[in-house]
């Protein structure tokens, strides 16, 4: 009886943490995926002076940093951080006015997050 | 980093090692199939996450619970089911009969003559006729039932009377008294010092006593032989 309880609590246990990542995951990649597209229209909007983007990218870079640990308990850091080392680079090249560089990295940065959210999630394709 | 790994490999051994005692006591030999398959592959994910640092402990940590409920699950099927214990362990395969052996029986376990003979010597048996039935268990380990004039002799088939059985409980482990045990047996550590100063020994030079119900009281010194003694005691307690 003690065994079969342990059971039932370890699976009920596994089915929320698996419920919650799937959650969290889903909520903060739709967020970056959001940020994302600010960035890539504003950066594409003004070609010119695209420093006016450096808020927007500030802006994803704390959340990016705030939500970066919680994904580290559940997913390969090395993955993660390809996103953290995107947005620097993005910010450097925002506050330069580098457009050339600024607008492959924002593209690069949609790419990861789309990337991500099918790597973290519960599909087929991960399944097989 | 050093401290990283430590923490890491504590948690996934004690991880394995609780879940492990949960699976139960069984020896690798006496593994049934799908618990061999279970204990071989939570061996290999338990080193994974133990030493890449980039890859979260959970990695390795939601896979082995996975396994270890998968586990249970089987092994509850295989309890409740006829069906589902024929399916997960497979049933016990007749490979020598009173005819002599079943070669149907072996090809179907991949066995040859020579792994049959292996067998029964590793039983005791070096000749098949002695054997009447040998029966080849679903954990891969192989029983045998000799023919009645090469059964091994015992008291009951010689009909003789003998004492009967009892089992010892052990009273003093590495020089200390089995508190335990004692209350088990329902003795006093006055019944221990008496018995020791009886046989002539000194209490700190014992490092081992056990007694049987029958009263008879085994005690190993340090350094010196064994001595046994016929107690007054009659096997009151429980065990």
């Amino acid at each position: 009886m003690k065994r079969t309880i342990t059971i039932v609590v370890l699976f009920v246990l596994l089915i929320v943490l698996a419920t919650y990542e799937l959650v969290m995951v889903d909520k903060i990649i739709t967020k970056l995926d959001n940020l994302t597209l600010t960035i890539q229209t504003e950066i594409k909007n003004n070609k010119d002076d695209i420093t006016v983007a450096t808020n927007s990218i500030t802006e994803t870079k704390s959340f990016w940093d705030k939500h970066e640990d919680n994904l580290c308990l559940m997913f390969n850091h090395k993955d993660l951080s390809t996103i953290t080392d995107t947005l620097s680079r993005l910010l450097s090249y925002a506050e330069n006015n580098d457009y050339d560089n600024a607008i492959v990295e924002a593209n690069l940065l949609k790419e990861y997050s789309e990337k991500n959210r099918h790597i973290m999630g519960f599909n087929m394709q991960n399944f097989l | 980093m050093t401290y990283t790994l430590i923490t890491r490999s504590i948690v996934i051994y004690f991880l394995v090692f609780i879940l492990l005692r949960i699976m139960g006591k069984r020896q690798i030999g006496e593994m049934q199939p799908f618990e061999l398959v279970i204990t071989l592959i939570i061996a290999d994910l338990a080193t994974i996450p133990m030493a890449e640092t980039a890859l979260p402990l959970v990695h390795g940590i939601i896979p082995i619970v996975t396994l270890a409920i998968i586990h249970f699950a089987l092994t509850f099927l295989s309890m409740k089911s006829l069906f589902f214990r024929k399916l997960i362990n497979g049933k016990p395969i007749i490979v020598v009969n009173p005819n002599g052996v079943d070669y149907e029986a072996l090809r179907k376990l991949n066995m040859n003559f020579n792994d049959l003979m292996e067998n029964l010597r590793g039983c005791g048996y070096f000749n098949l006729e002695e054997v009447l039935y040998a029966i080849m268990q679903t954990n891969g380990t192989l029983t045998v039932l000799p023919r009645a004039p090469y059964a091994p002799l015992n008291a009951n088939n010689a009909k003789i009377d003998v004492e009967p059985s009892s089992l010892p409980i052990i009273l003093i482990s590495e020089g200390k008294p089995v508190k335990e045990n004692l209350k088990l047996a329902k003795l006093e550590q006055s019944f221990l010092d008496e018995q020791i100063k009886n046989a002539k020994l000194n209490p700190d030079d014992v490092i081992f006593a056990q007694i049987n119900s029958q009263g008879k009281m085994y005690i190993q010194p340090k350094n010196e032989s064994f001595v046994v003694i016929e107690t007054n005691y009659k096997g009151e307690g429980n065990w």
